[in-house]
This record gives structure tokens, C-alpha cells and sequence, in this order.
């Protein structure tokens, strides 16, 4: 399958409150025309920094993005405006993202006038197409952001992205902020629209169990680094990285008889849970919170304490290892897939 | 206290009832955003009131703690605390002696909650000295055991952050030792692990768990996320646009759901490992005032017949245990805590009459296919 995105190497850091802080470390991603991509990770792992990079909302700092094979950086600001026609997103927050004196109708017209889309005369009938498409009634086009649901907001960010046509869209915690049956809803809208329309979608959440409803792929990242990547199918089936095993070991199961008591994390590692980095020297980041890393034998987490372990392909070792399932441990958890 | 016809289980078990509260922005109850509500919390117990946004269930909240937002009004019923007595009808000062003291709330967003331009530190404190009479250091000496006690890392450190240069978890956790630290026996928890990362949510739900054995809290949860219901609570009550429409011991609920809505609601959670999509509910809950007539769930139900749309259907009971016996029972008032109810037509001819045995199973209408 060809290749929509590609990002090499990318890096990019913030000074905050005078310290520096590397929120993306190199960073290497292929979106592949047709398969969705879950980026999954915690608040403070990086996931909304690189969507923003690949849209060159952010310059980063080193690394290249290559959008339908030409080179992002290399691009001057009016070409770069033009292809972001191609690659658009929906910003997490529908309310902020939606500016609160526009009707739903302006707020529509807005990016179709900008791209010279269509132009004033076939404007109304435009918009009321693209209401349509995400389950909008027409009525709604006279009303204001505060005046309709949350889910409903949703659903206009995500019309307003489809007005120029994109190849890639990236959503941004799309579901987070609504009720579940509202969030059903609108996972089931973007699996239409991914069948209707050639659009390719990266699905930005900390939420593995909706991410895995509509990515084919994933990539799990923790403070900056993808720490392991594959199918969805493999991923949900037998996690690789410590790290993926307790993402899915927090979510909430729908099942009282079924209430596991969770690995308690000592207090004072709970910083490493907010976003904070916590310097470890060259070692692996997430050896603070590893549960796997508790169970070994001390001189076998001397590695994890001194090398920082690099992404690496799942069973190396086989004469033919996987393709795309990677992962960053020097102890991975044994895969049933593999 | 009250003459009730219908007393809750015996006396010493049941710490708040609720009966036929309405709170509103006009006079018309019909279209209340709390709607004749009734409710038994029992000691100790963790009771969570699911639905959806808009249903009502921050509200209900609200109005037990006597802070009613502006324009809404109490028109109608009460709520009695087993020590506290009618809470609505505590004046202005006894609500406040109350409110934080033995009754307190957690909110969802805890950034708005906090006030940001003091210490945590300071709003812990002021929590222990005026609800505790704290002097200035042994009120600092038991703010940093409550932050201990929440599991927040550095206490010393963190009493002197604000609430921005803390992680949303800490935030979390702030608020729930200001929360507890004058010593509650009544915890309100509005979705307090909804704005939270899922692995923060993990340690957030443990926490408040350990922390009710501990201290033996009585939570009242409020959430739209059945997966936090099933892992925490012991009953459920699902409301939906203003009032009740299902009540079961958190098992039996997830076991045999038994309103269309609480079937939507399951039906809508993600499966892991590919047993279908989600399916969603159609529709959203009308908004006060555009309330349809009849049951108030019938636009959006898939089950829906004529009936359903002329007049509300009354609490059916579901349990076998119930019901068929005389109120005076002990066995009966034993069992007031394990009932299972709702509000919904279809299990109308399964229901038990009193005086007669009743059918163990829910009703035939039980449909395999909505359940995980």
C-alpha cells in the first residue's frame, strides 16, 4: 500500500519555565493510504505535539515529514497552506475549537471560502451536504456552538475538516469529552466515512479500547518516543510493551464479578504518571512504573537501568520478523501472535 | 422525621432518602430536570447514578448539598439524612455547618474546582481550621497527612503548589483530600476520574475505594462510564432526562439489564477483541421542556409500543425476593437492598403482584444479543 505520511527522525523540544523539555525524540512513522492509525499514550506523552508537526503548525526542530511524497520543510508558506487542504484535523475541545460567534453554517463556509472551494453561489447548497454527511440536521445551520451538544459539536469540527476534501485527517481525542452512546455514534460515522471517501485517519487518544474500534494500526507513545507499534489486532491480542500490558490493564471492565486489584504504584513514582519526565540517565524511561521489570531478577534489569532501548522489530531474532510490529523493551512481554 | 409508609430496610441502615424530588427552572414538574426522584443510599455502600449528560444527576448532587444553581428552584420532595434530618429545610447556616463537614463533593473538572490563585496547601487548611477548628500548624501537620494519604508524591513540597503547577491526577487527588479532610461521612463524587488519563483513573478509583474502608465513607458516584460503575460501585441507579428508570445491585444490573436504556447504555461501550462495533444509542436525552409525553425514553427506544407513548410507566419490580412479602418482614427489609427495578412496560407482565409468588428471572424479554 503507498505511502500518505512518513515522518523521519523527528524531534522537537519546549523551554518551560526555563527548563528544556524534549517532548518529541526521534520519532519515526509511516501512515500507510487507507490504514487508520491509532497514537496512543497518556496526557504529556508527545501524541498532539507530533500531529501538530506533521501539519507544520509547529516547526520541528530536526526530522522530516514527507506528505504524498514531497518534503514539508521544503515547502514555502502559500504551498504549505495549500496542501494542508490535503492533510487536516479536528482539535480536541469542540466548544474552543469552534469560534463562538459563528453560526454552524459560517463556521462551515469558512474553510470552503478560504480554499476557494466553491464559490457564494453554490455555498448553501455545500454546506447543507456536508451536514448531511456527518448526521447534521439542516436546521441546525442558523444555531451557534453553545446552542447544540457535545457530540454534535463533534460532529461539526469533523464536517468542517471534510469541507476541503483531505486525504489525512487527524482527530484529536475525538471522543473523549462525550457520553458513551454518543461516542458510539460518532466512531461509527468516521468508519462510514473512511469507507466513502479515499481519507486516511490518525486517531490521537489515551483511550486504547476506542482507538482499537477504528485503527488498523498503532503506535503507543510514552514521553516522547514511540515505545511500541503494530496491527491493532496484534497490539489488543498480546501487548509487547510493559507499557501497552497496563494501558489495557487500566481501562475499566464493564464486568462487576470481574474486579482485579491493579499493581499499586508507589507514591513516589506517581510524578512519572502526570507527564513529568523523570531522568533516568540513559536508562529506559518507563523503568519507574514497569511491573514486568519487578518480576525479573536484579541482574537482568541492569540493562534497563543503563541502556535506553531502542525500537526494534518484534522477534528479531526469527529469520522473518514481523513487518511494522516494533517495540522498545529489552524485555518484551511474550506476544500470542508471535 | 418523617412517617413513611414505605421504610427503606431497617432504620440503622439506610444514611440518605430521597422521595419525589424535583428540582427545576420553571414550575412545571413534568419538565424538571430532576423529576419526583427517589433514592436510598445505605451505609457505607457505593452508589453510582449513571446516565447520560443532561439527565440530572449533577443536579440531584447539588441539591442534597442545598446549592442549588441560580434559576433552579426545589419544587417538591425531600431529602432526609439518617442523623441530619430534612436537609431542605436546614437554614442557610445549618446547611453550611453541614456541607463540607459531613457531606462533601468532589467535582469532575478539578482545574475549575481549585481555587487558582491559592495554595492547595492554604485550601486544605482552610478546610481543617473552619470545619475543625485546626490551629495554624496542627491544621498544616494533618493537610500534608491528608496529602499523604491521597497518595500525592512530595507532600511537604506540593502543600505550597498551585493548582496549574500540578498534573491533572494531583489536582484530582488535591481535591479529594480538601474533600475529606474535615472528616465527611457522605462523599458526593461527580465524574471524578472523567477528565483523567485511564491509567490516572486506575490509581484514582483504587484510591477513593481504600480510602472508604478506611475512613467507612458512604459514596454517592456520579458517571456516564459503565466500566468505573461495574468496578466500583455496589448498587446502581440509571437516570435518564431527570428521574429513575432502572435500580439493581451493580451485578444484577450488569447481569440482566433490563430498560432499553440501560441496554443502550452497555451496548455502547467499545469491545476489545472485535466482538462488533459498539452499537450507540440514536438520538440524545430531550432537553427539560421539549419532554415528550408518556415515557420519556420512547423516541429513542427500539422497543417502543403505542403505550409507551401515553402515560409513564410505574417502578416494576424484577427481583423474586421482594415484593411478595409483607413489608414487615424482616427478610423483605433485608432484601430492600438487593431489589431490582424499573420503569419500563416490557416487564410489566413478569412483575410479581404482592401477595403472590413471584417469577425468579426478569421477564422473557431478556435479549441475549444486547448482552456482554
Amino acid at each position: 500500500m503507498t505511502e500518505l505520511l512518513r515522518v523521519r527522525d523527528l524531534s522537537k523540544s519546549f523551554s518551560l519555565a526555563g527548563r528544556r523539555r524534549e517532548v518529541l525524540q526521534g520519532i519515526d512513522l509511516t501512515v500507510r493510504r487507507g490504514l487508520n492509525l491509532g497514537l496512543v499514550g497518556e496526557s504529556g506523552s508527545g501524541k498532539t505535539t507530533l500531529a501538530l508537526c506533521c501539519l507544520r503548525l509547529i516547526e520541528p526542530d530536526a526530522g522530516t515529514v514527507t506528505f504524498a511524497g514531497q518534503d514539508l520543510s521544503q515547502l514555502s508558506a502559500p504551498a504549505m497552506r495549500r496542501l494542508r487542504r490535503r492533510m487536516q484535523m479536528v482539535f480536541q475541545g469542540s466548544l474552543e475549537a469552534l469560534d463562538p460567534r459563528l453560526t454552524l453554517g459560517q463556521a462551515l463556509a469558512e474553510p470552503l471560502r478560504i480554499h476557494q472551494i466553491v464559490g457564494d453561489a453554490q455555498m448553501a447548497s455545500r454546506t447543507a451536504d456536508l451536514l448531511a454527511e456527518v448526521g447534521l440536521a439542516a436546521g441546525l445551520r442558523t444555531r451557534y456552538p453553545h446552542e447544540i451538544s457535545g457530540g454534535q459539536r463533534q460532529r461539526l469540527g469533523i464536517a468542517r475538516a471534510l469541507a476541503t476534501e483531505p486525504r489525512l485527517l487527524f482527530l484529536d481525542e475525538p471522543v473523549s469529552a462525550l457520553d458513551v452512546s454518543v461516542r458510539a455514534q460518532i466512531l461509527e460515522l468516521l468508519e462510514g466515512l473512511g469507507e466513502r471517501r479515499d481519507l486516511t485517519m490518525v486517531f490521537i487518544s489515551h483511550d486504547l479500547s476506542t482507538v482499537a474500534q477504528v485503527a488498523d494500526h498503532m503506535a503507543v507513545m510514552f514521553e516522547g518516543r514511540i515505545v511500541e507499534e503494530g496491527s491493532t489486532r496484534r497490539i489488543c491480542r498480546g501487548p509487547s510493551h510493559p507499557y501497552t500490558a497496563d494501558l489495557f490493564a487500566a481501562i475499566p471492565k464493564a464486568d462487576p464479578r470481574h474486579r482485579p486489584r491493579r499493581v499499586r504504584v508507589p507514591a513516589a513514582q506517581l510524578s512519572i504518571t502526570s507527564g513529568e519526565p523523570v531522568s533516568n540517565g540513559g536508562g529506559c524511561p518507563y523503568l519507574g512504573r514497569c511491573v514486568r521489570a519487578a518480576a525479573l531478577a536484579s541482574h537482568e534489569v541492569e540493562i534497563c537501568r543503563f541502556e535506553r532501548p531502542v525500537l526494534r522489530p518484534l522477534n528479531e531474532s526469527r529469520e522473518q520478523p514481523l513487518e511494522g510490529e516494533r517495540v522498545a523493551c529489552h524485555h518484551p512481554m511474550r506476544s500470542e501472535a508471535t | 422525621m418523617i412517617a413513611e409508609t414505605t421504610i427503606p430496610g431497617p432504620e440503622d441502615e439506610w444514611l440518605l432518602r430521597v422521595r419525589q424530588l424535583s428540582v427545576g427552572f420553571d414550575d412545571d414538574v413534568e419538565q424538571a430536570a430532576v423529576r419526583r426522584l427517589d433514592l436510598d443510599i445505605r451505609r457505607g455502600e457505593v452508589f453510582a447514578l449513571v446516565g447520560e449528560s443532561g439527565c440530572g444527576k449533577s443536579l440531584t448532587a447539588l441539591t442534597i448539598l442545598g446549592l442549588l444553581p441560580p434559576g433552579a428552584r426545589h419544587l417538591g420532595g425531600t431529602v432526609e439524612h439518617a442523623e441530619l434530618g430534612s436537609l431542605l429545610q436546614l437554614s442557610q447556616r445549618q446547611q453550611r455547618a453541614f456541607r463540607g463537614k459531613h457531606i462533601a463533593m468532589v467535582f469532575q473538572e478539578p482545574a475549575s474546582a481549585l481555587n487558582p490563585v491559592l495554595s492547595i496547601g492554604f485550601q486544605i487548611m482552610e478546610v481543617l481550621r473552619l470545619h475543625r477548628g485546626l490551629s495554624r500548624s496542627e491544621a498544616r501537620r494533618q493537610a500534608i497527612d491528608w496529602l499523604r494519604r491521597v497518595a500525592m508524591p512530595d507532600p511537604e513540597e506540593r502543600l505550597r503548589a498551585y493548582p496549574h503547577q500540578l498534573s491533572g491526577g494531583q489536582q484530582q487527588r488535591a481535591m479529594l483530600a480538601m474533600a475529606l479532610a474535615s472528616g465527611p461521612h457522605l462523599l458526593l463524587a461527580d465524574e471524578p476520574t472523567t477528565a483523567l488519563d485511564v491509567t490516572v483513573q486506575a490509581q484514582v478509583l483504587d484510591l477513593l475505594l481504600d480510602l472508604r474502608q478506611e475512613l467507612g465513607l458512604t459514596i454517592l458516584l456520579i458517571t456516564h462510564d459503565l466500566g468505573v460503575v461495574a468496578q466500583c460501585s455496589d448498587r446502581v441507579g440509571v437516570m435518564y432526562a431527570g428521574a429513575l428508570v432502572e435500580e439493581a445491585p451493580v451485578e444484577r444490573l450488569f447481569e440482566s439489564p433490563a430498560h432499553p436504556y440501560t441496554r443502550g447504555l452497555l451496548a455502547s461501550l467499545p469491545r476489545l477483541g472485535g466482538d462488533g462495533p459498539p452499537q450507540g444509542i440514536p438520538g440524545q436525552v430531550p432537553d427539560p421542556g421539549e419532554r415528550p409525553p408518556g415515557c420519556v425514553f420512547a423516541p429513542r427506544c427500539s422497543q417502543v409500543m403505542p403505550r409507551c407513548r401515553v402515560a409513564d410507566p410505574p417502578w416494576i419490580e424484577l427481583s423474586a425476593a421482594d415484593g411478595a412479602a409483607a413489608p414487615q418482614d424482616p427478610a423483605a427489609q433485608a432484601s430492600h437492598w438487593d431489589r431490582h427495578r424499573s420503569r419500563c412496560y416490557l416487564y410489566e407482565e413478569a412483575a410479581p403482584r404482592r401477595g403472590r409468588a413471584a417469577p425468579r428471572e426478569p421477564g422473557p424479554l431478556k435479549d441475549p444479543g444486547t448482552l456482554r
